[in-house]
Formats: C-alpha cells, structure tokens, sequence
C-alpha cells in the first residue's frame, strides 16, 4: 500500500477491524493538515475547516468500502472535503469575503531569520485570503488542484465541466492573485 | 512579486500547510474509539508510529499487560469449542494452571525490541520492560519511565479501559472481546508435538482469518504455557517470549532498573477531583429524563445575528432522536435577524414555527448503545447509517446535552492525547449566580519527526453547584508561546516552523433556565473563539435552548425506521452537496 493508504478491503473480522483503526489512523496523520488546508481555502472559515476534516474521516470510519478501485485515498478524501465544504458554504449563506487565516509558514530550513519567517508567514496569510477572495468557481478548482491534489480531469468531472474549462479556471484564478498581489501596497 | 510567475505562485500556495488543532485530533481519537472497531484489549505490544513519547510509553504499559491477558484469554477461546477435543482440554487445562500461578514471566523480543514483562493477576499488575523503557500498569495507575528525560510520570488508567477494572469483570470483558472475536474471526487451531532438548512439548497454532498466527507452546507435563509466538499475515515475526512462572516478581519499577533519582511527575487524580466529577454524574444522569430540547445557534457579527442551525433533540429512557437543520432557509439578514429576536426574547413558538416551515438535513438515532444516521444520499434516496458506539455527540456539530449543561458538559477526564498532563484543583470563583467550583487541566506540547503533533494548551472548567453543577464557564487555550510550559526545547526541532500557533475558546452560560421539574439548564450560551493572543481573526456564537420535560413522546419516534419518507429531508444536488 502507498503510505496513507488504507486497505479498507474488509472490516468483517475484529482482527481486520484493528487494522482498520490503524489504517485509519495513518490515513489521518498523512492527510489531516493538507486536508485541514484545501477546506479552509474552500470555506474560508478555519473552524468549519476543521468540522469538515472530521466529517470527512467520520465518514470513512463508517464505510470504508467507499473507496473504489482505481481510486486512490488521497483523491478520494479531497473529494469528500470538497463535498462538505461546500455543504457548509451552503448552510451559512457566507460569500466569498476574505476571512483572516493564520497560516503557517513553509518550512525552508536555510532559511531561519526571524524577519524572514515573519515576512513568510505574513505573505501566507495574504495568499490564504486572496484565495478566499476569489469568486466560488475559481477558488474551489484552484484549491482542488493545490490542496487537493486533483488532476484537471478530475477537476471537470466533479465541477460537471469540460476539462479545458477547468484549466482556464485554474489559470484565471492565478492571474487573479497575482495581479491583486501586486497591486498591494507594502508595508 | 508582481513579476511573480505562476509557477511561483503555485510553488507559493503549495508550501501552505495549516494544522489541526489537538481539538480536532482529540475528536478524532474518539470518534476512532467510538467506531465499531475492537477494544484497546485487542491491541498488541510496541510502539505505534506518530504517537507522542510519553503516550507510546502509556500504551506500551497498557498494551503490554493487555497482551499477556490477550493471550492468556485468547487460551481460552479455545475451551469455547464444541466439541472440545483432549488437545483442547488439555490447552485449557495449562490455561487454568497458568492464571493460577502467583506470577507469569515473559522474556524475549517484541517489535524488533528485546522485551521482558511480568503480569500478576491477584492483584492485577503488570511490569514491562523494553530496552531502558519501564512500564508498569495496575488497577488504577499506568507508570512509565522515560530513559531519555529520566522521568517517571504516574497517570489515571484512561476511560474506557474496563478491562482494568477488576480481575474477575477482566477476563468477562476478554471473554466477551475473545468470543466476538471468535464468531468473526473464524480462527483454525491446529497442534503438533515438538521435542525440544529432550521435553516432549505441545504446539498450538492460532490461524486468523487474514492469516496472522498466534503460536502457544505447552509443556504437558507441567501443564503450563512455555513459549508464545505471533507472526503477522506475510509471516513477519512480531513477537516470541518464553514464559515461566517464579514465586515472585517486581515489586517495583526501580526493581526493573529504574534510577532512584529518577524525577516523578504523579499526575494521579486528586480526591476532590473525583469527588466534583461523580457530583457533576449525578447531575447529568438525573436530568430529565425525558425532554424535548431545541436548540439555535446564531454568529454574532458586529451588532447582526447570523442563523447557523438549528437542532431539535428527543430523549427518553436513554434513548436520543436528534433533527438537525443545517441549511438557513433565510434569504436575507433581516430575516435572520427577526428570527432571532423573536427566538432570544423567549419566543420558542417562532423557533417552532420556523422549524416546521423547514427540512430536515439529518436525523440521529441512538438506542443506548449504537447510534444511527439517517439523510439522503447522492440520488435523494433514504440512507442509514449505522455506527458509532455511545452517546451521540462526541465530535458531531451540535453536540448534544453539551448545549444544555455547558460545554463541555462533564469533566474532562481523559486526555489521552495530551502529553503530561495535570491537574489541580481551582479556587472557587465568584459568579452571579453562586459559588463556582473549578478544575484545570494542562499539558505539555510534544514534536515528532520534525513536526508538531501537539501544541501545550489548558482547560478550565468551572461548574455551578447551584445550577446543578452545568459546566457555567469554560476556557480552553493552546499556545506554543505559553509561559506556562514545563520548557520548551520541544520546539527545538521543529522542521515546519509552526513556533507561533494560538488557539482559545471560552464558553460562557449567560443564562439559566430550569424545567417544569426544577431542573436547571443552560438558556444562553456564548462561545467566543479567537486564533491570536491579539484578538483579531475571532468569532463569536450564542446558542439558545428550550428544554421541554412535560411533554409525552411516543416511543416510535426513537425507531429510524420510523423516519420512511425522503420528503422530510432537504434535497440534495447530483454532486452530493446540499441543495441550498
């Protein structure tokens, strides 16, 4: 199995149902934060985010035989996390107004100067919200592609587009951010 | 960066990397152990990848004794068969002399490790050694010793592991793990005889379902358990011990080779901590019991309330029907706001009024030990789902009887995903509607490869014994900054410079009600979260609840199938999200 994955073959033996847990559990460490990342592009909405990573796990404990063949766990989960994130978005009537997000900093061990870490951390912070700032169909392909992980044909299945049209979005949406970016004045 | 290229940008946006709040990964624990998987009895020994030290070292105490109990209670799975053939009397019979002795004593390797261990069943106790690692567990206490800090830390036996409780309900609680295992696992017993240096000796071989074995070595003459081996399903060996049976064992962890001046952390229970939380049971288990809660939630944003959802909660005998509407159905703020006016000035009847003008999005069952969801799928058929043992709540949206007593409603009693943790008792606090009583639990942060896995945080519960002990005021912070931390060389290695991560949620009950039967609940609860030290980026939310007792409600209501039309329910798209 891929690192993350989970042989979710059969849970009918309590020894099965062992490994299940700590299959599961695996699964959890190696997708929670990038998990935690896409739902809090999506919903814009750090609390909600972290709603949605439990709903997405809670769901796989309860059928794990959802992941089919042919599809592996990590595009799968990002699936699920779209599909409630959205679910959420829906719930709260909240539109795309840029909410404040703490983001963390990359890791880049060369680099460990205080103000460079500020500085990173700052930038991040202003990504996170631009992205949030962007109209519902960029960000979700953009967030799907970058957090998600999903390949544009993926991408236009689940938005029911063609897959052309989910690259344009994608590359409308980075433009977008670049071009508010660079019409930020700096500190 | 406005000559920023896509490329970069992407590189940008890819290296963004939020994480889980220890709330979140204390949700999931539960919700793992809730789920229909085995008990902790079936755990084996060693280290489990991803876990924090001191809880490796936990688990190791528990998994080790759990083990030794494992495979002296899995001897008796095979007594349970029909019909019991003489090998099988005679495993039986080593079994019963095994448990009979003062002391078993197992030496050899697990997980790669050398391993030796020690289990007592009268009274129940249980010493382990892995490398320089100790552990020892009993009835009330896990302690282990940690070679790298030269620490000793003692802690509570977590919740749920009743299979610590008592020697006697033990091996009933083994009986019933090692029977279901039993029905679903199908194992094949086989047996050979070896000679080993001469003895004659007995080999039985436990084949699971997925082809992982289990191996017993029995001297007949002695009529004892010798050698026990496991191997995984491709034959990988996970452990192999010889077993003996001395008159004696440890009497302690420093007999194991643990430094005297080793440095002791008693994170045990505190009397009056005990004492709060069987008042603080009571309490709950009193409360009804049968009802009709219904509770709103609203986000206050400047001076607008924002409908969030609704749930209306049934309770009778134990069992729970809980109707959640999450979408809003309010199509413009001032609608929401009406709502909530009419709602906060005690008008319950709009909330019902509203409540019935709507759908449903889910219904929850739960029947006193399993719970069952009910809500449409993809294509706006019916789905149950079935799952989750106990009480509905942990980890769900709308976390019932955790509105209506405070939240949290109990005391925290286990935090297992929380390293070194302590507790102490507050002193009382003064509030408008009595004398508060308090208890505080704070634990340390801990880094793995290079990454946090749990940031230091603290918890302070407050319950009013005025109000029936409902939980008034709660304060719940995590901060890697905090001053408070034992030290902070933690940090030290952390490769995602997470070094800065605040999180804090209070919960304050701003009013009380009580019910027709003089019962007190929380009428208006105010969450305030906030992820800086400064303030900014919060948010606030109040929920209200009306509690019901005088009204009759027919037992049907509790039965899902009782719920048989998709119409009750909020449509769904073709791309499974909610409709609206």
């Amino acid at each position: 199995m891929v690192d993350g994955e989970v042989d979710l073959a059969s849970r009918h033996s309590s020894e099965a149902r062992v490994d299940l847990r700590e299959s599961l559990e695996k699964a959890y460490v190696a997708h929670k934060d990038r998990l935690l990342t896409l739902a809090t592009a999506l919903t814009g909405d750090r609390g909600a985010a972290e709603d949605v990573v439990h709903d997405v796990f809670a769901s796989l404990i309860e059928q794990p035989r959802r992941v089919r063949g042919g599809r592996n766990l990590a595009a799968f989960l990002s699936v699920c996390a779209r599909n409630r994130a959205l679910d959420w978005l829906r719930a709260r009537k909240r539109r795309a107004t840029p909410q404040a997000v703490e983001a963390v900093p990359a890791n880049n061990p060369g680099r460990d100067d205080p103000v460079e870490r500020a500085s990173r951390r700052e930038e991040e912070e202003i990504l996170l919200a631009m992205v949030g700032g962007l109209p519902q169909e960029l960000r979700e392909v953009l967030a799907l592609r970058i957090w998600g992980g999903l390949g544009f044909r993926e991408i236009a299945d689940l938005r029911g587009v063609a897959k052309s049209t989910a690259h344009a979005r994608y590359r409308q949406a980075l433009r977008n951010m670049r071009t508010q970016f660079s019409q930020r004045t700096p500190k | 960066m406005s000559e920023m290229s896509d490329r970069e940008l992407e590189r940008k946006l890819r290296t963004i990397r939020l994480t889980t709040s220890p709330e979140l990964d204390a949700r999931m624990r539960l919700l793992g152990e809730s789920a229909d998987v085995e008990p902790e009895a079936a755990d084996s020994l060693g280290e489990r990848s991803r876990r924090s030290h001191w809880a490796v070292l936990s688990r190791m105490a528990l998994g080790t004794a759990a083990a030794c109990l494992v495979a002296a209670a899995a001897w008796w799975l095979l007594t349970g068969h029909e019909p019991m053939g003489s090998a099988y009397a005679e495993l039986a019979q080593a079994v019963e002399n095994s448990q009979a002795a003062e002391w078993v004593h197992m030496r050899g390797t697990a997980f790669g490790e050398e391993f030796e261990a020690w289990l007592s069943v009268q009274p129940l106790r249980g010493f382990t050694r892995i490398g320089q690692r100790v552990s020892a567990v009993d009835l009330q206490t896990m302690t282990a010793y940690d070679p790298d800090t030269r620490t000793i830390r003692i802690q509570p036996m977590p919740e749920g592991a009743g299979q610590f409780a008592g020697a006697s309900s033990f091996f009933e609680v083994m009986m019933q793990t090692i029977n279901k295992a039993r029905e679903n696992l199908g194992a094949k017993i086989a047996e050979q005889d070896q000679v080993v240096a001469g003895k004659a000796l007995k080999v039985f071989t436990v084949t699971f379902e997925h082809g992982s074995q289990e191996r017993f070595t029995v001297d007949p003459a002695a009529r004892r358990v010798v050698r026990f081996e496991s191997t995984k399903a491709d034959g990988t060996p996970e452990a192999a011990y010889e077993i003996d049976y001395p008159q004696d064992g440890p009497a302690d962890i420093y007999a194991l080779g643990v430094p005297r001046d080793a440095r002791l952390v008693d994170l045990s229970p505190l009397k009056e901590f005990g004492d709060l939380n069987k008042r603080v049971e009571a309490a709950r288990d009193g409360f009804g019991p049968v009802y009709r809660a219904m509770v709103y939630e609203t986000e206050v944003r400047g001076n607008a309330h924002e409908f969030m959802g609704a749930s209306v909660v049934y309770k009778k005998d134990g069992r729970y029907r809980i109707e959640r509407y999450y979408v809003t159905g309010l199509e413009d703020a001032d609608e929401s706001e009406q709502l909530w006016q009419q709602i906060s000035e005690g008008d319950m009847a709009a909330l019902v009024g509203w409540l019935k003008s709507r759908r449903v999005s889910e219904v929850e069952f739960y029947d006193g030990s399993r719970r069952t969801t009910v809500r449409l799928d993809e294509e706006g058929k019916l789905k149950k789902r079935r799952g989750g043992i106990g009480k509905p709540g942990v980890g769900s949206r709308f976390p019932v009887e955790m509105n209506i007593w405070g939240r949290p409603s109990t005391l925290v009693t286990s935090l297992l995903p929380y390293v070194g943790r302590t507790t102490r008792m507050l002193p009382p606090r003064e509030a408008d509607s009595g004398t508060l009583v308090g208890v505080e639990h704070v634990w340390q942060g801990y880094s793995m490869y290079g990454h946090i896995q749990n940031e230091p945080g603290k918890i302070s519960q407050y319950f009013n014994p005025a109000r029936d002990y409902v939980c008034e005021i709660s304060e719940f912070e995590k901060d890697t900054q905090a001053d408070w931390q034992e030290d902070k060389n933690w940090l030290k290695d952390i490769k995602n410079s997470t070094r800065d991560q605040y999180h804090s949620e209070r919960h304050h009950v701003l009013e009380y009600a009580q019910t027709s039967t003089g019962q007190w609940y929380a009428k208006k609860i105010r969450k305030q979260v906030c992820y800086s030290r400064s303030g900014a980026g919060g948010f606030e939310v109040i929920t209200l609840i009306h509690v019901d007792t005088t009204r009759d409600i027919p037992d049907e209501l509790f039965d899902p199938a009782s719920v048989k039309s998709p119409a009750i329910f909020e449509p769904k798209s073709a791309n499974g999200s909610a409709s609206r």
